[in-house]
């Protein structure tokens, strides 16, 4: 946690308040720490910010990861290889036919020949923005247990 | 991120969304609980969303129509905001 020791006038106090960047401090803690600080001096004032220790980008953070939990709990150990090594692991589909399933979230399936090789790109998306993972999971849900609609929402294009 | 650890006389569905999945988990053995994650179950697929079922360690099992206390692990998929690309 940082803290700012700050001595100035009030109209600074509030051009340096307005200015502070929202995603460094909340206006509660800067409030409470500000009344704390505060001592009345010829028309002077002491005044802390004090920071939130975790930053917004470490929270932002958080939804990716338990996507990525949740995708990984989904895969078996060779798809967890694959998707590790090769960001794209392989899906055996209801009807039997052979899927690759990208890391990404736009046009990220690609359906197989029997020699593996990519016939066909497909892309389905949500309109949620969800994590990438979650994505990934629900597509490689629908491919084994829901193939007939994933192909009815899907774009499914050649690949020349 | 730490795996999930459930009981053995739990089960748990996980709704994909903005913040990586809510989750609702119940307890078998406990009939409250099963009729809060029915209400929960019903709720979501009367809006549309496919319910998938999967084995514990991740193998799929079955689509759901109908809540299932028995099944390990529920996923939903937002069936009317999935969109071709």
């Amino acid at each position: 946690m940082m803290t700012v020791d700050m001595s100035s006038s009030t109209s600074s106090v509030w051009a340096n308040w307005t200015t502070t960047p929202a995603s460094t401090t909340t206006y509660d803690c800067v409030w409470e720490t500000w009344n704390q600080g505060t001592s009345a001096s010829s028309g002077t004032y002491q005044y802390r910010y004090v920071f939130p220790e975790s930053s917004p980008s470490q929270n932002s953070d958080v939804p990716r990861k338990k996507a990525e939990a949740l995708l990984c709990s989904l895969l078996t150990s060779e798809q967890r290889e694959q998707l590790e090594k090769q960001s794209a692991f392989i899906v055996k589909s209801e009807l039997g036919k052979m899927y690759r399933i990208r890391r990404g979230s736009a046009q990220n399936i690609d359906e197989l020949d029997a020699k593996g090789k990519p016939t066909h790109r497909l892309c389905i998306q949500c309109a949620d923005e969800l994590p990438v993972a979650d994505l990934m999971a629900i597509q490689k849900l629908m491919l084994e247990m829901d193939e007939a609609r994933l192909l009815k929402i899907a774009i499914r294009t050649p690949i020349r | 991120m730490e795996e999930l650890q459930l009981l053995p006389t739990q089960g748990v569905m996980h709704n994909p969304d903005v913040t990586g999945d809510t989750k609702i988990i119940w307890d078998r053995s406990k009939p409250d609980e099963i009729a809060a994650a029915e209400a929960v179950f019903d709720k979501l697929t009367s809006k549309g969303y496919a319910a998938y079922a999967v084995k514990k360690d991740g193998e799929k099992d079955k689509q759901l129509v109908k809540f299932d206390p028995n099944v390990e692990k529920i996923i939903f998929a937002p069936i009317p905001r999935m969109r071709g690309g």
